[in-house]
């Protein structure tokens, strides 16, 4: 009850963190939305010259494009760059002293902060994206249930990948460059950017043994309807296997890193 | 004459420092260098497979967007290699107070700022671009002529300058809002939307990235000449005016802005 109680307060702590950034979220909301305009215009004149491209039609892929750039602002963190941050300045040796588990400490305080950007950004924008764009309910039998507990889950899968690449700050002082391979990695191969469909069949295949696109192709098929059940029970227990490969690997990895920091100056 | 013969040799010293610190650290070197060109390979992946699947997007063949989004991508990359430390100005130099010291020297402020870091390790955008502009121009029979070359040559510098203009306006915004760079990150956004075919978004669309921000003659208008499209004479001899205008309204921000600079106090 009091680990409950310890993680709670983490996430407390992630959450009122971000009521000092208003200006901030105002215009990460206002670049999200010109984002899924653009997106969507590009969409549109995608799919002029072809009514159904890779399995998606065209009303699918305004729904996909809207709601996977919401769902988006929700599982975004930035764990990566608060190791990477804490590491260069040396600040990590007070995280060190908390009697705490260093990746669940991080997971929960983003997950607050993952309340924070749902309700003051995913929910803004996609009441205001909604007015402009038509995107359709979720569908399918499981879809409204099943989507919001899959999106939560990408929370925590992308957290997990987040975490790993935050470790390698240990191993490297050029932290950028393998932050934004990262974020990279993400963007596009978890489909956030173009359904994993659209890649030529070797890329889907190495996809398969890889966790990126569980955290949006996935949820999103599921939000549309387009998987059979079984592949939709599939989906969610691989999402939530990946979390505890991803998970253990981090435990792992953490033994190798603690073992090469060294704090410069002080 | 002499100023400029003086500055160049400081160009240089600092380009050797700039070298020399990198390889100090040779292994964060290519490792960002490595994540970089990773970075750039994706991009190229996910333009090959949005175009894949269809024979053309609102009149644009696939080679041909494949055309004009290497040659963005290489401005952009050529951008970043020389003007990357714009997106620091905001933060480190002007809210943190990192300004004080480029005032204290003899130098121009902005040659200073902007020479304090050249991020060799963009150069793979530059590189791959210019290969997939190359490649696409081979399958559409445009010989590399001298001409074309020298125009390609051009629009880089020219399509540099009008993102180092823009850029450096919206940073310089920062000596009178209190704001860590978030107007750019939104302005950054359109970057990503400059390197399709400005026509395909619409004429609204068009505009915006042409008379507002206008990165569609970084890239777009040059290319969419060199392809011989019809309309695009005027857009190309516009393009160095669109440049200069740019740049006009950078150095009018800048020299208001350091004259209002305040330091950040304590």
């Amino acid at each position: 009850m009091k680990k409950v109680a310890k993680y709670w307060q983490f996430m407390r702590i992630g959450f009122i963190a971000y009521l000092a950034h208003r200006f901030q979220v105002l215009m990460n909301v206002l670049s999200y939305l010109l984002v899924i305009a653009l997106n969507y215009f590009l969409w549109r004149a995608v799919f002029a010259s072809r009514p159904v491209i890779a399995g998606f039609t065209m009303s699918q892929m305004m729904t996909y494009v809207v709601i996977g750039w919401s769902a988006r602002t929700f599982f975004a963190n930035r764990i990566d760059r608060m190791i990477g941050d804490a590491v260069r300045d040396g600040s990590i040796v007070m995280d060190l002293l908390k009697p705490t588990n260093f990746q669940l400490y991080h997971y929960f305080r983003s997950f607050g902060r993952a309340v924070f950007m749902f309700v003051f950004m995913t929910l803004p924008i996609i009441v205001v994206a909604s007015l402009l764009f038509p995107i359709k309910p979720p569908s399918g039998r499981l879809g409204p249930y099943l989507f919001p507990l899959s999106v939560v889950l990408s929370f925590f899968l992308h957290a997990g990948i987040s975490y790993l690449t935050g470790l390698m700050a240990f191993f490297t002082r050029n932290n950028e460059g393998v932050f934004r391979f990262k974020q990279m990695l993400v963007e596009v191969f978890s489909g956030v950017m173009i359904p994993i469909s659209f890649f030529p069949a070797w890329v889907q295949g190495a996809l398969f043994w890889l966790p990126f696109k569980y955290i949006a192709y996935v949820p999103l098929r599921i939000y549309l309807g387009m998987e059979p059940l079984s592949r939709v029970h599939q989906g969610v227990l691989l999402q939530v296997m990946w979390i505890i490969i991803i998970y253990a690997a981090g435990q792992l990895l953490w033994h190798f890193a603690i073992k090469r920091l060294e704090i410069q100056g002080g | 004459m002499k100023r400029f013969f003086f500055y160049s040799q400081l160009y240089g010293a600092y380009l050797a420092n700039t070298v020399k610190s990198r390889m100090a650290y040779r292994a964060d070197f290519w490792v960002g260098f490595t994540a970089n060109l990773m970075i750039q390979l994706i991009g190229v992946l996910f333009i090959t497979s949005l175009t894949a699947r269809i024979p053309q997007i609102r009149g644009w063949g696939r080679h041909e967007i494949l055309f004009i989004f290497g040659i963005a991508q290489a401005v952009f990359g050529l951008f970043n290699v020389l003007f990357t430390n714009l997106f620091e100005l905001s933060g480190r130099y002007i809210l943190e107070g990192g300004f004080d010291r480029v005032l204290l020297r003899p130098l121009g402020s902005y040659f200073q700022v902007v020479t304090e870091r050249i991020d060799l390790e963009d150069l793979p955008g530059v590189l791959l671009g210019l290969l997939m502009a190359g490649y696409a121009a081979g399958k559409l029979h445009l010989d590399p002529t001298p001409g074309r070359v020298a125009l390609v040559a051009l629009a880089l510098a020219n399509g540099c300058a009008i993102y180092a203009a823009v850029f450096t306006a919206l940073a310089g915004l920062t000596f009178w809002f209190r704001d860590r760079g978030s107007i750019a990150s939104v302005v950054l956004m359109l970057e990503g939307f400059a390197r399709y075919p400005a026509t395909i978004f619409g004429k609204w669309l068009q505009s915006v990235l042409t008379w507002v921000v206008p990165f569609a003659f970084a890239a777009f208008y040059p290319s969419a000449w060199l392809l011989r499209k019809p309309g695009s004479g005027t857009m190309v001899v516009l393009a160095p005016l669109a440049a200069l205008a740019a740049a006009l309204v950078a150095a009018a921000v800048w020299r208001r802005g350091v004259r209002r600079y305040e330091s950040a106090g304590s």
